[in-house]
């Protein structure tokens, strides 16, 4: 048994899958901290925004410009949380020779992706699933 | 910077949990982790010029060696293996019972280090390259440990070499 049987071997065991729960943990975060970085900059905005009408204040006007105040619904908007699961298998489906002479050993990996998009904000949902489909070929050794 | 990390779980997190197990040998220390180290990436205002993918590994990696630090002793259990402890499905002809618990037991024995390259390399994707650098030690090191793991498991394994595996 040779380096590339060994390889070919270790990558057919079947491993411990990482759990579902580790996507909504893991990209949460991140969405959580986007969401920190966008009230920091909404409020920095805002802050920005009164200093210059403080500043035209000051400037002696007797009526300052009214600045266009930012639309609400902006402020309050939240991006969705992206939930991620994924199934897939594995099947041997035998020796093939496709061109008549080096013989290959043929695997069929079937995978579904299914993502879903949840706003809580407007308490939507949005699903989306993706089959797929490959073949892979390994070349089989000959002792 | 977010988004390509990002990116880099999605398309590698079975790769970054597998590389989290084999150092905790616990599943929910692994996930925990995974965890700890998007957390610390997410947080960390560090931008590595080059290729992001080690850097994202070297967190895991460091994630789950400080797992292991905090790793109360008393309470270890049996530890985990990376891979599924169920027999494989009769009808399969992509493993059969014997391969799987062969080389379940090899790759289980190996010194950490070693099965560490393994999981990196077969499960992560890596490249030499960007072993070395998410390990932080020069190529040739890992390349050698990497030989080396696949000999003891060569050795561990021979019995399999017969002609039904062709």
């Amino acid at each position: 048994m040779n380096n590339d049987d060994i390889e070919n071997l270790l990558a057919r065991m079947p491993l411990v899958k990482a759990p579902a729960s580790l996507d909504a943990k893991v990209l949460g975060r991140a969405r959580r901290g986007r969401r920190v970085i966008f009230w920091t900059a909404a409020a920095a905005g805002l802050a920005a925004a009164a200093a210059v009408v403080a500043a035209i204040n000051f400037s002696g006007l007797t009526k300052p410009p009214t600045l266009p105040a930012p639309p609400l619904e902006s402020v309050a908007a939240t991006e969705p949380v992206r939930v991620e699961q994924n199934w897939s298998q594995l099947s041997y489906e035998g020796i093939v020779v496709p061109d008549g002479r080096t013989p290959l050993k043929k695997f069929r990996r079937q995978a579904i992706e299914h993502v879903q998009w949840i706003d809580a904000a407007s308490g939507t949902k949005t699903e989306m699933t993706i089959p797929r489909e490959e073949v892979i070929l390994i070349k089989a050794s000959v002792d | 910077m977010r988004h390509a990390i990002e990116q880099i779980y999605g398309e590698r997190r079975q790769g970054l949990f597998t590389l989290a197990l084999a150092i905790t040998r616990c599943p929910a220390r692994a996930e925990d982790a995974v965890q700890e180290a998007f957390a610390r990436l997410w947080k960390s205002p560090a931008r590595p010029g080059g290729d992001l993918v080690p850097y994202v590994f070297a967190a895991v990696r460091n994630a789950a060696v400080d797992q292991v630090r905090r790793q109360d002793a008393a309470a270890t259990g049996e530890p985990a293996s990376i891979y599924n402890g169920l027999p494989p499905d009769p009808s399969s002809e992509a493993i059969s019972a014997e391969e799987h618990r062969l080389v379940r037991e090899a790759v289980d024995a190996l010194p950490a280090h070693e099965r560490e390259a393994v999981v990196m390399r077969i499960y992560g994707g890596l490249a030499f390259e960007e072993m070395a650098q998410a390990l932080g030690e020069p190529l040739q090191t890992v390349a050698s440990r990497y030989r080396r793991a696949l000999e003891k498991l060569g050795e561990r394994i021979k019995g399999l070499a017969g002609p039904s595996h062709e």
